[in-house]
């Protein structure tokens, strides 16, 4: 038998289901209204007077009303609490709180007239305003009273970096102009306006994000990097900074006169700085803007440097730590724009600079079975003497393009210098004046609808330099095994470089077409001597230590670039074409070599904005050239005392792969900035550098052989930067991974060499109380040296920066610096202490600075190489005491 | 430069059939209270790069609201004392004179419990009414606090858009940006769900001497909201002719043309 379970009737199901419901809905459990009438004493009704509900204790509005014209409210609500608090509020009339049940009830309330006093807040304004491509960087929401010069206010503000050099950067590239409302006197000599423009004569810095110099081209040919532009208060024109400073020990003085006065249609800046303090001020006269990469390489070489007296100073401290320096500079620019568009500007600069340094220097060489470590201690003195002037006429308007520019140099140089090892002290002293002469022309203007371009350039210089090394080194090679008085290598280096390019530009909706021709002829021409001295007189060394080599180098290129642009999405194909001939040409006709190619160069990119806050930039690019001709001798060149080196390179062609890509974020509404670079590159040569190091006193021979020469490397790097407005506080990271693998040839061994250097660097710089601040950095940074598979050598090193202000009154400061260098076994360590007492009334600044003042010796910094590590002690400055009075014009 | 050329064409337009000095204005009642907002809007729905912002401020009477940005209200007040024509160019070519594209002028609860909206487009000046009352917020339990008032989540639908606003009891005001109204609390930041338009409170000041709620007395053509909305469209719409009529060159009447059609985000979508 089956016995069949009971079951309830459906429809009774339902309705138990439906009891349930009931139970549980709002309106049953009580929904309560409120109902009330509000007046003022004399019965009149109030109207917009607002009555809120909340649960007993609790600020969380649970209902509302408003009072209507006739002064009634009504409020519903469902809560399961007990009671209520009203609130009866309103701007013109007294409060009303009454605790009251949960229940529907008719209420009455009689309020009196009351004024409440509001107090006023003002929320900070947001610090980064954002128009079309433009950021707008509010100069008063990142400005902090210790702060004097816009450069100073510009290190904290988010997605820009200010090196130690004074080069900006705005998501780690460079900038390509640097402006002055809108109009750029400096042309890249920048960092002598950042420097000492005072902050207080700037409202606003913009980032000109993809900003295209040339109005003509605006909107046609976009560029990837960024330009600054200083917004000028109003109703400022003359400004600038004047310094005057002195102090012990020794005696020092500390001078700086910098007026400026900026307008629409004039701007002049002068400048004249001299210290003794180590301030190295010829770097304020460096060019650190950077055109867009890409840009076709029609420029020749920087400096000539066949001869140096090493070493080089550190990068990484500030130069005023370790440089007993000399310096005078001074410093006229001009700037007019007559009529509407044309603006003619001068800029003329004398620097002087004399340096005094002493540095220990251990290197280290690692060859596969054995390293050699040697110690030599370096006294130097240098002098520097450099005349320059630019003049140059442009005309920027959207119709046409003008700019011609005519710079003229003249340098005076020498080193000497004692250097100090085991076995030998050698006198070094070099002389490496020279002389340049340029002239650039560039022009484009409009077929139609479409754009001719014309560049040329012009360029000669002339570099006569000499070495002269008592005594004389190289004694095995040079003077058949026998010591000898001394060395003397002297060398003249002429060189001529033109190019000329014309060029059109064509757009048709999406695409962009630009083919360009043009042809670069360069020319050098190098002659050495190297003599040796004996008690009985100097001889020549003949061929083997001479050169007279003339080489000639002639290109001629088709360079395209296709471009396909949506607003989104940019995709670029640059296709270069080019016929290279060189031609070599030298006393002994078994150097005289001639090559003619036709290589291609090709480069893909792309760009995307993936939304307004993310951007995709790539490229991959593969050049194929001739090798540098001009670098080719077949007579030794005594580079310095200890390095020896000949050149004989048969002409062939070498090969640059690259793969460049950037993901960039910037959201500015959050002040959140961030860049992730990854680069990888191949190089590819027939040439490989025979390196011969004597055991003995690390002295070098490097020859060329014809051989396949191989290296990779990758590099990434992260820049991240956050404001946090509610605390003024300022975060930024920069992390970097470096990893170069390549081959070297070391005393007749092909070793394998890998080199990989970390460095990680946070900052934040804190707005504690008004009147408290600071700064705080940390370093690490590692650099590791494989040789083969093993690893040879591990520096890590590790830094701390605190910067500490604290302003005990409006006008005075007293701030505390302190660095720390730290490796293993050593560590640097140095404490200034400055106070600072502003005059408000005339705003004069009188400061006392100790630099110093636990009188530390010496600061280590380490150079890497393939094979090779240099660590090099420098003397620092000792403690010293500068007092200086300050004020703007 | 693409929005100035904008500016320009209303002011030329506005100009060219308008009186340019010695208005006349009828004063409401003394403003106690101003409240300053930072208004963000995206005025192409496509382009998130097109975000612009201006500064708006909110004048708050006993009974009456005017809402305005700071831009026209500087200039307004500026034009006030101008004599002639001259002075009046003069101050518009100045570099000085701030410019704005947000041209609206809004009082609320006048006349009593409505909004009265006021626009120039070329080349007439529009007013319209809505209901004071037409906001039908949702309390939540939410809290922030924003320029050290307490505030509390509110949202509401709105010009067919989700609005989600932060209101402080403690500025015991029923008001707020645009033509938001009926919190217990002043408004210090109401956004839509999309991000599209946010106004967010800068400052909160008092007026002392009060300063007059006035408008200006002239004729404006009387529409409805509808009516509002398709002249603004049509204008958007018929650029190209405008810009001819002003005198502007091939180029920037195209341009005009496409920065028009980049216009596309209008605060209030439900347009009829």
């Amino acid at each position: 038998m089956v016995i069949e379970p009971f079951r309830y009737p459906k429809s009774r199901l339902i309705l138990l289901f439906l009891c349930l419901l009931m139970l549980f809905h709002p309106a049953l459990l009580g929904q309560v209204i409120i109902q009330g009438q509000i007046a003022d004493p004399s019965g009149n009704a109030i109207p917009r007077i607002n009555i809120l509900l909340y649960e007993k204790v609790s600020d969380v509005v649970l209902a509302y009303a408003i009072s209507d014209e006739e002064g009634r409210f009504t409020v519903k609500l469902n809560s399961g609490t007990d009671s209520l608090r009203i609130k009866v509020s309103s701007v013109n009339y007294n409060d009303v709180v009454r605790i009251i049940s949960n229940q529907s009830q008719s209420l009455k309330y009689t309020l009196t007239e009351e004024i409440k006093d509001i107090e006023g807040v003002t929320v900070m304004a947001s610090p980064i305003q954002k128009w079309g491509d433009t950021l707008s960087y509010l100069v008063q929401s990142f400005t902090r009273p210790e702060d004097r010069s816009i450069e100073d206010v510009l290190k904290r503000m988010p997605g820009i970096a200010v090196e130690s050099s004074g080069q900006i950067l705005y998501q780690g590239m460079p900038i390509n102009r640097f402006y002055v409302e809108g109009l750029d006197l400096m042309e890249g000599r920048y960092s002598v306006v950042s420097k000492n423009l005072p902050k207080t004569a700037v409202t606003a810095v913009e980032i000109l994000e993809n900003h295209q110099p040339l109005r003509m081209l605006e909107g046609k040919v976009e560029s990837r990097q960024a330009a600054l532009n200083l917004k000028i208060k109003r109703g400022v024109t003359t400004t600038g900074t004047a310094l005057l400073g002195t102090g012990f020990k020794p005696f020092l003085r500390d001078v700086n006169l910098t007026p400026m006065i900026f307008t629409k249609e004039f701007q002049f800046l002068t400048s004249f700085q001299t210290n003794n303090t180590g301030n190295n001020i010829s770097r304020q006269m460096e060019v650190y803007t950077q055109e867009d990469i890409g840009s076709y390489d029609e420029r020749p070489n920087g400096k000539v440097e066949f001869l140096n007296v090493i070493p080089e100073n550190p990068e990484e401290i500030s130069t005023d730590r370790y440089l007993n320096n000399n310096d005078y500079l001074l410093n006229i620019n001009g700037l007019k724009q007559i009529g509407k568009n044309l603006n003619l500007r001068s800029n003329v600069f004398y620097t002087s600079g004399n340096q005094q340094s002493t540095t220990n220097v251990l290197r280290s060489f690692y060859i596969p079975d054995d390293t050699l470590q040697f110690t030599e201690q370096f006294d130097n003195k240098l002098f520097a003497g450099l005349l320059f002037a630019n003049f140059s006429i442009s005309r920027n308007v959207r119709k046409n393009y003008l700019q011609n520019d005519l710079k003229i140099q003249r340098a005076w140089g020498t080193q000497s210098g004692y250097v100090f090892s085991e076995n030998t002290n050698v006198l070094q002293s070099l002389t490496n004046p020279f002389k340049n002469i340029s002239n650039e022309c560039r022009l484009y203007y409009p077929i139609g609808k479409h754009i001719w371009e014309f560049h040329s350039l012009v360029f000669f210089d002339q570099n006569q330099h000499s070495l002269k090394a008592e005594p004389g080194q190289f004694g095995e090679e040079l003077n058949n095994g026998e010591t000898y008085d001394h060395a003397l290598q002297e060398i003249d280096v002429r060189r001529l470089h033109i190019a000329n390019s014309a060029g059109l530009f064509f757009n048709a909706g999406h695409w962009n077409f630009s083919p360009k021709l043009g042809v670069i002829y360069r020319q050098q021409i190098l002659e050495s001597s190297l003599f040796i001295r004996e008690i009985n007189g100097e001889s020549f060394l003949g061929p083997e230590a001479s050169n007279h080599v003339t080489t000639c180098g002639t290109q001629s290129y088709l360079l395209t670039d296709i471009e396909y642009k949506t607003e989104k999405l940019k995709l670029k194909g640059t296709f270069s074409l080019s016929a290279q001939k060189a031609d070599l040409s030298e006393e002994n006709p078994e150097n005289v070599q001639s090559l003619t190619k036709l290589l291609h160069s090709n480069r893909v990119s792309l760009d995307y904005r993936i939304h307004s806050f993310w951007r995709i930039l790539a490229y991959w690019e593969n050049k194929l050239r001739l090798n540098d001709v001009e670098e080719s001798y077949s007579g030794y060149i005594l580079n310095n005392f200890r390095s020896l080196s000949k050149n004989v390179v048969p002409l062939s062609t070498k090969k640059m792969q690259r793969f460049y890509s950037r993901i960039e974020h910037r959201n500015q509404i959050t002040s959140l900035f961030n860049t992730l670079i990854y680069v990888y590159s191949i190089n590819q040569s027939n040439n490989t550098i025979n390196n011969l190091v004597n055991d003995d006193d690390g002295s070098f021979v490097s020859t060329n052989i014809s051989s396949p020469a191989f290296s990779k490397t990758h590099f990434s790097q992260v820049y991240s930067s956050k404001y946090m407005s509610f605390m003024k506080t300022t975060l930024s990271l920069r992390a970097s991974l470096a990893l170069k693998q390549g081959q070297s040839l070391v005393n007749g061994k092909v070793i394998k060499t890998i080199n990989r250097i970390i460095s990680i660097d946070p900052k934040i710089s804190i707005h504690l109380t008004p009147w408290m601040n600071l700064d705080y950095s940390v370093g690490y940074n590692e650099i590791m040296t494989f040789i083969g598979k093993e690893n040879k050598n591990q520096i890590r090193l590790t830094k701390y920066n605190i910067n500490f202000f604290w302003f005990p009154a409006k006008n005075q400061l007293i701030s505390l610096t302190a660095d720390s260098y730290s490796r293993s076994a050593k560590s640097d360590f140095f404490v200034d202490v400055l106070y600072r007492y502003t005059i408000t009334r005339h705003k004069i600044d009188l400061e006392i600075k100790c630099t110093n003042i636990f009188n530390s010796e010496t600061y280590t910094s380490y150079l890497s190489n393939d094979f090779s590590v240099w660590e090099s002690t420098i003397i620092v400055r000792p403690f010293q005491t500068l007092l200086s009075f300050r004020f703007n014009f | 430069m693409k929005t100035y050329f904008f500016y320009f064409l209303m002011f030329i337009a506005e100009c060219s059939f308008a009186q340019l000095f010695g208005h006349k204005y009828i004063e409401i009642e003394p403003a106690k209270m101003v409240i300053t907002y930072s208004y963000k809007f995206q005025s192409d729905s496509t382009d998130a790069s097109s975000v612009g912002s201006t500064k708006m401020l909110l004048f708050l009477g006993d009974d009456v609201s005017k809402f305005v940005s700071r831009a026209v209200y500087i200039n307004d007040t500026a034009s006030r004392k101008f004599t002639s024509n001259e002075q009046v160019f003069q101050y518009q070519n100045s570099p000085e004179t701030p410019r704005s594209g947000v041209t609206f002028q809004i009082l609320k609860n006048y006349p009593r419990d409505k909004i009265t909206f006021i626009q120039h487009i070329p080349s007439e000046t529009y007013r319209f009414e809505e209901k004071l009352n037409q906001f039908d917020w949702e309390i939540r339990n939410d809290t922030v606090t924003i320029g050290g008032f307490k505030a509390q989540k509110a949202v509401c639908e709105f010009g067919g858009r989700e609005w989600i606003a932060w209101f402080s009891p403690e500025l015991p005001y029923n008001d707020g940006p645009y033509k938001f109204y009926g919190l217990p609390g002043l408004i210090l930041r109401i956004h839509d769900s999309r991000n599209f338009f946010d106004f967010e409170m800068l400052s909160v000041n008092k007026l002392s001497p009060h300063l007059m709620i006035d408008i200006r007395d002239k004729d404006y053509i009387v529409t409805t909201k509808q009516g509002f909305f398709k002249a603004e469209d049509s204008f958007r719409e018929d650029i190209i002719s405008r810009a001819s009529g002003a005198g502007m060159s091939n180029e920037s009447q195209q341009k005009a043309a496409k920065n028009m059609a980049k216009r596309n985000n209008p605060i209030e979508l439900k347009r009829k």
